[in-house]
């Protein structure tokens, strides 16, 4: 693929390095506080502020801290959604040593962002105006139209490589994560700005309301008692490098991008796979990919959605092959943020191999016995080298992603 | 990019379904009239002309039953899924099988309807069936699920960059090893919405440019369609649709890398706003086809360019429609046809562009 106008010149290049980290969620505005948030067991999921939902029960949400973003007008430029990418990258660059992307537009730079409500037009006023027939002005539309995720990354950083919006619903913060290193690894890009972004909107709050899914209590990943999820919303945005840039940059990454897999249970829209058939398939093709073993995983962020059928199969499937390996959720933190959601788990693995600790998967109690399985009920220290992070998604896609402190052949 | 073998070929338009549909228009053998359906603006009535598509020919392919709750939009892409695997005769090896559905602005026809049982009967009872199939990637797995597809599937979303984003992923997943095929492919639909904003940006233009106007610029209307390929790696035997051996993004001007002054260029608009008439001087000098008078401009038709460029390789002539005023075929003995899709949402200077060149062998 030739991207002209770029002044470097990549090379294919196997090593895949983490450089920066930018995220926000309900528990925090930033990465530092969204990741000390997952040891001090605070979560307060509440009813939404921001709008307002008609159902005789109250399905609580994890919705940002109405300090940030909180001025809704409909000047603003893009949506929601994009703009907490936008936050998300900002801080991810700086964490880099790219303070607000100087010196980015002479490289070759993709973006490539994961989500679900951004790439949706719906807006419901603009709609019942159109249904009443009085003839809409189009600022929505607009709006909706500037708002593609990746491309408003590009567009304000000036980037000028391959950008790409992924909407592979929850899985798709994951996969934006293992193409964007595809992207480095076959030398069409020498930086990526990787990640996931969400905001939280009535038609997905409805929609999952609908589905018979949503808790009315905060969630309970893996518990016997789960009764099913609370949405949430955020972004969280990776900085991904070429060894070549990081020879030049000489900035130690965080972490290395060895592993990725994905697949498809080919089986139902709505529900994965009684066994896990797609799941398994993605792991054993990212432990292939980075050229491991199951044993060599020092801890699983998992999926752990709380709904009955997910923890169901993804327990299972941890059983059978990380049977040793501690796992938890961070849903119950954060809620499940869509589209954002293995973006920020993502981040939260990497933090957690450079840290040295896995927390506690919040909302859990009580094994449940078809599962077999119990997560991690409190904070451990841990020395491994390696973790995975791993996605199901409406659809039945599986998206898994192994991350390592030491690069590839170190 | 490693090149990439063209096995088959699904196209889903208003001119019909599969590839002699395609190729009878092409070569002006098929009429396509759009239907004129009726706008209501702020600046009066208007019956614009929409270039609709049926998906009946899927009950000939799938059980009725097993349809009943795919919308639209997901009938469109499994239909054209499902000519693309037929097409190619290849035998699909689900693991090894990669699937990608490409879409600009996806379900919104079933976004829209999922938003009327909101506004109609409250929240309380919204609809899950409308819900489930307004997601993205409903249709991905929808064709998944049909085809038994278990390897990689990835829906996207880009504007006008959908399709060649969906075929830099495909040639990803190839050169990785990842896959041995991808069914490749991009998905939009008409709905009242859009025919209500495309009128409204129309108006605009029209008030903005009146006095520019293009003096050939036809009545322009929205498209809807599918289109799938059926990729993999240019190894073994030769693809009866040739290869699609570069693609090249945010390159200034195809003729840059021309390796013959003589290739045919493919350029369509896809939205309202686009000129029907690249910008460049030298792409005058090609013999074009406008790909819109026959399936209405939709922000995936360069998908459509492709497959037409392959499907003239493949049959050693060309379509056009301009300079010519009707659908013609002329003799071709070339080896190379270049489609060309400008960048006209960005305001970078000079103007740059997506350019795909189609060969029939490698490295040209």
């Amino acid at each position: 693929m030739s991207i002209s106008g770029s002044a470097a010149i990549s090379q294919p290049d196997k090593q895949v390095a983490v450089t920066g980290i930018g995220a926000l969620c309900a528990t925090g505005l930033n990465f530092e506080s969204t990741f000390a948030a997952l040891f001090e067991r605070r979560r307060e999921p509440a009813a939404p502020r921001r709008f307002q939902l008609d159902h005789p029960t109250t399905y609580p949400v994890f919705e940002l801290p109405p300090s940030f973003l909180d001025s809704e007008d409909e000047n603003q430029p893009w949506l929601r959604t994009s703009r907490l990418a936008l936050a998300a990258a900002r801080e991810a660059l700086e964490d880099a040593g790219w303070s607000d992307g100087k010196g980015l537009s002479q490289l070759k730079v993709g973006v490539c962002i994961g989500t679900t409500v951004g790439g949706s037009m719906n807006d419901e006023q603009f709609y019942r105006d159109f249904r009443d027939g009085e003839n809409p002005g189009l600022k929505p539309i607009d709006r909706y139209l500037r708002s593609n995720p990746a491309a408003v990354l590009a567009q304000f950083f000036d980037l000028h490589g391959p950008q790409l919006t992924i909407v592979n619903a929850c899985s798709s913060g994951s996969d934006a994560i293992g193409i964007g290193a595809a992207w480095i690894r076959s030398g069409i890009c020498d930086l990526v700005l990787v990640g996931g972004s969400d905001e939280l909107c009535r038609v997905t709050c409805n929609g999952f309301i609908s589905l018979m899914i949503s808790d009315h209590q905060p969630c309970r990943p893996f518990d016997r008692h789960r009764s099913g999820l609370n949405l949430g919303e955020g972004a969280a945005i990776l900085v991904l490098e070429s060894s070549h840039l990081q020879e030049r940059c000489k900035r130690p990454p965080r972490a290395f991008i060895l592993g990725y897999g994905s697949s498809c249970d080919a089986w139902h829209l709505t529900a994965p796979h009684p066994e896990g058939k797609g799941l398994r398939q993605a792991l054993k093709l990212a432990l292939n990919n980075a050229d491991t073993k199951a044993e060599d995983i020092a801890f699983i962020n998992a999926h752990g959605t709380a709904t009955l059928n997910n923890d169901l199969t993804e327990g299972k499937i941890i059983k059978s092959l990380f049977p040793q390996t501690p796992f938890f959720s961070t849903k119950g933190h954060t809620g499940h943020t869509l589209g954002a959601a293995g973006a920020l788990e993502a981040a939260f693995t990497i933090s957690m191999l450079q840290t040295g600790k896995i927390p506690a998967s919040a909302g859990f109690s009580e094994t449940d016995p078809d599962i077999g399985l119990t997560p991690t009920n409190c904070a451990k220290d841990l020395d491994g080298r390696l973790a995975l992070s791993q996605s199901l998604a409406f659809g039945g896609n599986n998206a898994a992603l192994i991350f390592g402190l030491d690069g590839a052949g170190q | 990019m490693i090149p990439m073998a063209i096995r088959g070929i699904g196209p889903v338009g208003a001119f019909g379904a599969g590839l002699d549909e395609w190729r009878a228009t092409l070569k002006g053998e098929k009429k396509v009239e759009p239907e004129l359906i009726a706008i209501e603006t702020d600046q009066g009535s208007y019956k614009l002309p929409v270039f609709r598509a049926s998906t009946s020919p899927l009950k000939t392919i799938i059980k009725s039953r097993e349809l009943r709750r795919l919308d639209h939009f997901s009938r469109l892409a499994l239909l054209g899924a499902c000519l693309a695997c037929k097409n190619s005769g290849q035998t699909l090896v689900g693991e090894r099988t990669g699937l990608i559905v490409a879409s600009a602005y996806g379900a919104s026809a079933t976004t829209f309807s999922f938003l009327d049982s909101v506004i109609k009967d409250g929240d309380a009872l919204a609809s899950p069936t409308l819900f489930s199939n307004s997601v993205h990637n409903a249709a991905a797995a929808h064709i998944a699920k049909h085809l038994n597809i278990s390897g990689p599937n990835l829906s996207l979303t880009q504007g006008n960059l959908s399709v060649p984003m969906a075929l830099m992923t495909a040639a990803h997943w190839l050169a990785e090893g990842r896959v041995d095929a991808v069914l490749c492919g991009a998905v939009d639909e008409y709905c009242d919405v859009l025919g209500y904003c495309w009128q409204s940006y129309l108006n605009r233009k029209i008030t903005t440019t009146r006095k520019n106007l293009d003096p050939d610029l036809k009545p322009c209307g929205p498209g809807e369609g599918s289109l799938f390929f059926w990729l993999s790696r240019a190894e073994g035997a030769s693809p009866p649709y040739g290869y699609l051996e570069k693609l090249e993004l945010n390159t200034p001007e195809p003729t840059n890398k021309t390796p013959s002054s003589a290739v045919p260029l493919i350029y369509s608009p896809t939205t309202c706003h686009d000129n029907p008439k690249p910008r460049f001087g030298q792409l005058n000098n090609h013999l074009q086809l406008d790909l819109s008078q026959l399936c209405g401009r939709l922000p995936i038709a360069t998908a459509f360019d492709l497959a037409t460029a392959a499907t003239m390789l493949c049959d050693q002539a060309l379509y056009t429609n301009k300079p010519l005023k009707h659908p013609q075929s002329l003799p071709f003995s070339g080896s190379a046809i270049c489609c060309w899709q400008p960048d006209y949402a960005t305001s970078r200077k000079p103007l740059t562009g997506n350019c795909y060149w189609i060969t029939n062998r490698v490295n040209l």
